[in-house]
């Protein structure tokens, strides 16, 4: 009976552990991502659009900063920053992008900011098919202007991938097409690029480190941090 | 020992329970963001719904600040997230409303010291103007 009795728990206890370790991987973080620099505040200006699409800006702009808090930052309000900076007279995104980025964090006394340029915010007719594409590329620099680090990624969405059904196929992806044509993807597309961005796996040299806000910070910079 | 084995699997049982139902469903979001990004969505692209989207995220706003104020029973409630405070402020500012626009700056103000260099010198403004 003991000897059941001791099996029995030290079963359960195997099974707890488990349980526990079930999704808290270890893995190796790479603190010195930043060069050593770790920011607490991320000021987000306007992006800069290279595409005809007015709402690509400010779609990508409300977009960014739950990433960021997320992840412990002390994210600047963006709306407001627009604002103070329209105030300032910086009214275009260019015109941000061209001041020296001294200049900008000082005004904040922001640690690091963002820029972010759309590349691609495109959605494509052809037919009967119809795709959208997203192109970002994001740049932190610090408030001495060094860059800290910087993505390029993209995504293309298209509804239509089935392929064959003859002609009653063609007519539905004919339809599919339409509606991706009239309402794109811009959004969760968007949000899948910042969720790559900055929620990638850490412990390689692309992942974006973690802000002082994080419950994990500490531990992140002990080298070894679980996995959300 | 028989007695303690069967109390020590009760406890194991519990502590199992309590593992499987809070396990990796907890919500895991450091902040309560509201309908933050909706907000600005319309804010920018829908100027037919714009006042009542501000309207209603002002209401988000003090309810949140309400609630965080009469805490009871150790309950945890998410914190809002960084600069949704100060957002408030700047949509009552940009309708002229500098009163509450000062109300929200000086939440934010408390809550994130990051945010106290930018807001410190657009409170003095503000209260200047007042």
């Amino acid at each position: 009976m003991k000897r059941l009795a001791t099996t029995l728990s030290m079963s359960l206890v195997l099974l707890l552990t488990i349980l526990v370790t079930g999704c808290a991987t270890q893995t190796v973080a790479f603190p010195d991502n930043f060069n050593g620099v770790r920011p607490a505040s991320i000021l987000i200006v306007p992006p800069l659009n290279e595409v005809t699409d007015v709402q690509a800006t400010t779609s990508v702009l409300a977009t960014l900063p739950y990433y960021l808090a997320e992840k412990g930052f002390y994210v600047f309000p963006v709306n407001t920053v627009k604002t103070l900076l329209e105030f300032e007279g910086y009214y275009e995104a260019a015109e941000v992008f061209a001041a020296p980025p001294e200049q900008l964090a000082n005004l904040f006394k922001a640690d690091a900011i963002l820029y972010v340029t759309i590349h691609q915010w495109t959605s494509k007719y052809v037919v009967f098919a119809a795709s959208t594409e997203v192109d970002f590329e994001y740049r932190l620099v610090a408030a001495d202007g060094s860059l800290l680090w910087q993505q390029r990624l993209n995504a293309v969405y298209s509804p239509n991938n089935n392929g064959g059904g003859g002609l009653a196929g063609l007519v539905v992806n004919a339809v599919q097409a339409a509606v991706e044509r009239s309402v794109p993807n811009y959004i969760p597309l968007t949000q899948s690029l910042h969720k790559r961005a900055f929620l990638a796996p850490q412990g390689n040299r692309q992942s974006f480190p973690l802000g002082p806000y994080h419950p994990y910070y500490a531990e992140y910079y002990e080298q070894v941090m679980p996995v959300l | 020992m028989i007695n303690l084995y069967w109390a020590n699997k009760k406890r194991l049982g519990l502590a199992l329970i309590v593992i499987l139902t809070t396990g990796c469903a907890t919500d895991t979001r450091l902040y309560n963001w509201g309908k933050y990004e909706q907000t600005l969505f319309t804010v920018y692209h829908d100027p037919e719904y714009k006042e009542q989207a501000i309207q209603q995220y002002i209401n988000f706003i003090n309810q949140q600040q309400a609630l965080n104020n009469q805490r009871v029973n150790n309950q945890t409630i998410k914190q809002l997230a960084p600069g949704l405070c100060a957002e408030a402020g700047t949509f009552m500012l940009e309708q002229g409303n500098y009163k509450n626009a000062l109300v929200f700056y000086k939440m934010e103000y408390e809550l994130w010291p990051e945010s106290r260099p930018m807001l410190g010198a657009l409170i003095q403004n503000l209260e200047a103007r007042l």
